[in-house]
């Protein structure tokens, strides 16, 4: 048991306060260990939740700069950032929120030859990324890894995340594979609605900091999907698929690939 | 008029109760210390607030048909309609409005009927046989003694102030079809060698949860001892029950906490002295033949075959040749007022003790001359009622379950309903199951009756990968009589969708079985149990949520099965919730005093001081059985329980003197006096036990102190919430059990943090009151 600071104690009074958490499960989340895959829309409020919570480490991976368009709902990267790297933008704000906590930049893009190098390190891995090539990646290295990880997309106005624990619905479970390059509009095509990307950006935070305090039920084995249109949130429920080419009964998918066709590619410019 | 007396202070209390209500409805009342007054009268909040429900006593189940058709009107004029019949033999009108209330009780005192016992921890309703008087086995009819019993113990207030409910129930012989040998207190008829009338009796049984058998408790006694043996029970229960624990309170469970020999040496002391006491006998008048034979012509049947078919499967012949007595069927007991009202209309000509409501919410008819049931079936037929389905059916007892009552898990009546439907299509030949009884209870608590069933069904959760669905246990094959009562055992578990399906299979394989001869009991007895045990494997798998949605909506849902919604019982308001009336205003008055500015008026401080001593006052008075609401008499009955027995400090004398001599002058100065005493008294009632007893906080004042605490901090001047953190700070790095001791502030501290840690499930093992501060003393919880 860490012997909390008085500043610590402070800082963090709300959730010692919580009955679930306490003392306890802060201590756990001082000890935990967070990869936020793609700082952009969803990757920016739970960096930025998650260092205000003092997850002990959090690793930032993204080879992207700051575009003026990101900064619509990518609420970390301010205006003077614009051009800068991602990583260094982010990395700045987490620190001033919370000094305490060490933040690991990978100024890259995570591909199938170094991904799993860098999960490793970690307790809990949330997919930040805005495309599915990324998404499938993320999931294959995570369910090989055993390593839980958030799930999460939007498009438009609507949301939807999931859990993954090992053992459990893994995203190929559901969609076997990324679906074809035209059927589906990418973000700059169909657009976004900037504060759904706040919306599921802080439930996958919260999701990671429930799993490192031990505490509640994931949104595991079920989906929350949500259209912020007519603000309506449901749970679709979930369950492994015995023919899932990663984790079913006979599984095709035995290394990891870069699929090709990003569904956002006209994004850059 | 009705079967009991009323007692004569029955009147006033009523109109006490209606100036209840108006103050309750001006605010002027809390929730929680009218629904402690209320439902000891026999009224309860339904599941949709602001409505009510009013149970009506029918001591013995009996009701004339001129109570009957007025009660139908009561239903028609103030409730929705319906008149319900419940397993105690009573009825209960539903969705009242609590203006209407009192019009009702008023009423129903002019009928000579009342309310009071209806719900609480009180005497509840008497039953008996339903064919007590006219069953051609019984040894003697018991129903005087269960009608002059009630008279005698309504009038008693501590009737209603009892740990939990007590329930009294006669047989007229050893088949017991009253249900004694499964009642608190039971009375089974028998003579003894001389031919002296008299009974057996059996007690500490009952249904809820831990269902059990009663023991015998007295091999006999005189007809002439029926009351000094009920007094003594309940005295018992009065002094020595449970009343922290309301889970674990009815007489059955004393008769497990103190033992066979302590209990049967407890109740022999009570008998001993209510015996001294040589109270009257009950005053039992014999009924006698208030049966009439109209003068009125005799009609054959309209339709002769279907007339055979409703004789064999309703009417029994009685004790007195050429008279008969008549089941109609009510389904799970929903009586319409029109029905009701024809129904009184047409009984009335043969005489008052026509009607008897059953323990399985029926009407059983008495009294009919055999020559005028053409003119009854005629009626039914006309009225355009079911009454003529196989007896089996309308046999069914369901309770309400999650669909109006706080603690259901299943739907019951839903699951009931489609029982009855899918043995009505079964095929089955359903009247060779005449007189079995299927019993169906939403969740453990056996509203439905299902420990003394043949076939009984309990509402469960079960699981299917995480995910719950509505399940029953079954259970069966109780054997209820005076030899040996064995209640239901358990037989295997079912999804709520199959329930119908097993039902009708098990009732199936019962009537192929070659030991149908020996009666249900003999079937689970022998292949039966197996039998059962086979079908619940074939129907143990349940498909998928997305395969079959089904599953996972009990009967008559929309919404998949879920327990959010469950409650905790209003059943057992009581004490304890007078305490609690009082304990908030004691806190709300210790903060207002506190925050009271500097500069406020001393006759401000010295009006609060005397309201929080009051309170203070009076809040365990009702421990000590002392049923003193009132402002003058509170002060000295205080003294006299509690500080000359030396539970509180004599130091505190002054200030009760000033406050019952109203002289906020002298109290204005003596604010933290009064906060004191409240402090002492909150902790009594926190270390006061399941028997209202003070010995471990006397044993804590005798050794002068409490055990050391094993860590100190002191957290004056730290604000809130910190306070708190740093509590839980210091509760992480002790172990289970360990004490920890914190100092905290006046004011908004000791107002929040003792019941946040509270909250946590620690344990405030003292608080006291120092100079300016508080020392708390803390239990880490295991």
């Amino acid at each position: 048991m860490i012997d909390l600071t008085e500043d610590q104690l402070e800082r963090y009074s709300r959730h010692i306060i919580l009955k679930d958490i306490g003392v306890e499960g802060q201590s756990k989340i001082l000890e935990f260990k967070v990869l936020i895959i793609g700082l952009g829309g969803l990757g920016a409020p739970a960096a930025l939740y998650l260092a205000a919570a003092g997850v002990g480490t959090i690793g930032i991976a993204d080879g992207d700069t700051v575009d003026l368009s990101n900064l619509q709902r990518q609420v970390i990267h301010f205006t003077a950032d614009v051009g800068k790297r991602k990583v260094i933008s982010a990395m700045e704000k987490m620190k001033a929120i919370n000094p305490d906590t060490n933040v690991v930049v990978y100024d890259e893009k995570l591909v199938a030859a170094n991904i799993a190098g860098v999960i490793k390190d970690y307790d809990f891995i949330i997919d930040g990324t805005d495309n599915f090539p990324a998404k499938f990646l993320i999931n294959d290295a995570c369910v090989m890894g055993k390593k839980p990880f958030s799930h999460g997309g939007i498009l438009r106005f609507e949301g939807q995340t999931v859990t993954y624990l090992p053992g459990h619905t893994c995203y190929r479970c559901v969609f076997t594979g990324p679906p074809p390059k035209s059927s589906v509009p990418s973000c700059s095509e169909a657009g976004v609605l900037g504060a759904i990307a706040g919306m599921l950006g802080t439930i996958q935070a919260a999701e990671a900091i429930k799993y490192a305090a031990g505490v509640g039920r994931l949104l595991v084995d079920r989906m929350l999907v949500f259209d912020a249109l007519k603000m309506d949130f449901r749970t679709v429920p979930l369950s492994r698929n015995p023919r899932c080419p990663l984790c079913g009964e006979n599984p095709s998918i035995r290394e990891l690939v870069d699929h090709e066709q990003p569904a956002c590619d006209i994004r850059r410019k | 008029m009705g079967s009991y007396e009323i007692p004569a202070g029955l009147t006033g209390e009523i109109k006490d109760f209606s100036c209840l209500i108006n103050e309750f409805k001006n605010g002027r009342v809390a929730a929680k210390e009218f629904k402690a007054i209320r439902v000891p009268f026999g009224m309860y909040e339904q599941r949709e607030e602001g409505t009510y429900m009013i149970r009506i006593r029918c001591a013995a189940g009996i009701i004339t048909p001129g109570e009957l058709g007025h009660i139908a009107s009561l239903a028609a004029r103030y409730g929705d309609g319906t008149i319900h019949i419940t397993t105690r033999q009573e009825p209960q009108l539903h969705y009242v409005k609590l203006e209407d209330a009192p019009k009702i009780m008023e009423e129903l005192i002019g009928l000579g009927l009342s309310s009071r016992g209806g719900g609480g921890n009180t005497v509840r309703n008497i039953t008996v046989s339903e064919d007590a008087g006219v069953d051609p086995y019984e040894v003697f009819d018991v129903t005087p003694y269960a009608v002059a019993l009630t008279s005698r113990f309504i009038a008693e207030p501590d009737s209603w102030t009892l740990p939990r409910k007590f329930k009294f129930a006669f047989s007229g012989s050893g088949a017991d079809k009253g249900l004694s040998t499964v009642s608190d207190l039971g009375f089974i008829a028998r003579v003894d060698g001389n031919g002296r009338k008299g009974f057996k009796v059996y007690a500490a049984g009952g249904m809820g949860a831990r269902s059990s058998a009663g023991k015998l408790l007295l091999e006999f006694i005189p007809d002439t001892e029926v009351y000094n043996a009920a007094k003594a029970a309940k005295e018992l229960f009065w002094k020595h029950g449970n009343r922290r624990n309301k889970h674990a309170a009815r007489l059955r469970f004393l008769w497990d906490s103190l033992g066979e020999a302590e209990f049967r040496r407890l109740f022999g002391e009570e008998y001993s002295r209510v015996k001294e006491r040589a109270y009257q006998p009950l005053d039992v008048k014999e009924t006698g033949e208030t049966s009439r034979v109209p003068d009125i012509a005799a009609e054959g049947p309209g339709n002769a075959a279907d007339f055979a078919l409703w004789k064999d499967r309703f009417v029994s012949m009685q004790k007195r040749k050429g008279f008969m007595s008549v089941t109609l069927p009510v389904e799970f007991g929903f009586l319409g007022h029109e029905h009701a009202s024809g129904l009184a209309g047409f009984i009335s000509v043969f005489g008052d003790d026509t009607v008897r409501f059953t323990r399985d919410q029926n009407i059983r008819l008495r009294n009919i001359p055999e020559k005028y049931l053409g003119n009854l079936y005629n009626f039914l037929i006309k009225s355009g009622v079911s009454f003529n389905r196989p007896q089996v059916l309308d046999g069914i007892v369901s309770c309400a379950g999650a669909s109006t009552c706080q603690l259901g898990i299943c739907l019951s009546r839903g699951a009931a309903k489609a029982v009855i439907n899918k043995l009505e299509n079964s095929g089955l030949d359903l009247d060779g199951l005449k007189g079995l009884k299927i019993n169906i209870s939403g969740c453990p608590n056996s509203c439905g009756q299902h420990p003394v069933a043949d076939l009984g069904f309990s509402g469960k959760v079960l699981r299917k990968n995480g995910r719950m669905y509505p399940a029953y246990k079954i259970s069966g094959g109780a054997v209820i009589n005076d030899v040996g009562t064995k209640l239901a055992g358990d037989l295997g578990e079912v999804s709520s969708r199959d329930l119908p399906s097993i039902a009708a299979d098990i009732l199936g394989a019962y009537l192929l079985d070659a030991d149908r001869a020996k009666g249900f009991q003999g079937f689970i007895a022998g292949s039966g149990k197996k039998e059962i045990e086979r079908l619940c494997a074939k129907y143990a798998e349940i498909p998928e949520f997305e395969e079959d949605r089904n599953y996972y909506y009990d009967w008559g849902a929309k919404e998949p099965f879920s327990l959010a919604t469950r409650g905790s019982g209003e059943c057992s308001a009581g004490v304890s919730d007078l305490i609690e009336v009082d304990m908030d205003n004691i806190a709300r008055l210790q903060k207002e005093i506190l925050s009271l500015e500097r500069t406020a008026p001393g006759a401000r401080r010295g009006e609060l001081a005397r309201e929080l001593i009051f309170y203070s006052s009076r809040a365990l008075l009702v421990t000590r059985g002392v049923d003193e609401r009132a402002e003058k008499g509170v002060f000295g009955e205080f003294i006299e329980h509690f500080i000359d027995s030396g539970l509180v400090s004599g130091s505190y004398r002054d200030i009760l003197c000033e406050a019952s001599r109203n002289d906020a002058g002298s109290l204005a100065g003596k604010a933290e006096e009064a906060l004191s005493l409240a402090e002492r008294v909150k902790y009594l009632y926190g270390a006061m036990d399941s028997s209202f007893s003070f010995d471990a906080a006397s044993r804590v004042q005798a050794a002068g102190d409490i055990a050391r605490p094993g860590v100190s901090r002191d957290l004056r001047g730290v604000a809130c919430p910190m306070n708190f953190v740093k509590t839980k700070m210091e509760l992480s790095k002790l172990n289970p059990g360990d004490t920890l001791e914190i100092l905290l502030d006046d004011g908004s501290p000791i107002e929040n943090v003792p019941g946040s840690v509270k909250a946590e499930g620690h344990e405030i093992v003292a608080s006291e009151k120092k100079n300016g501060y508080w020392s708390l003393l803390i239990r880490k919880k295991a």
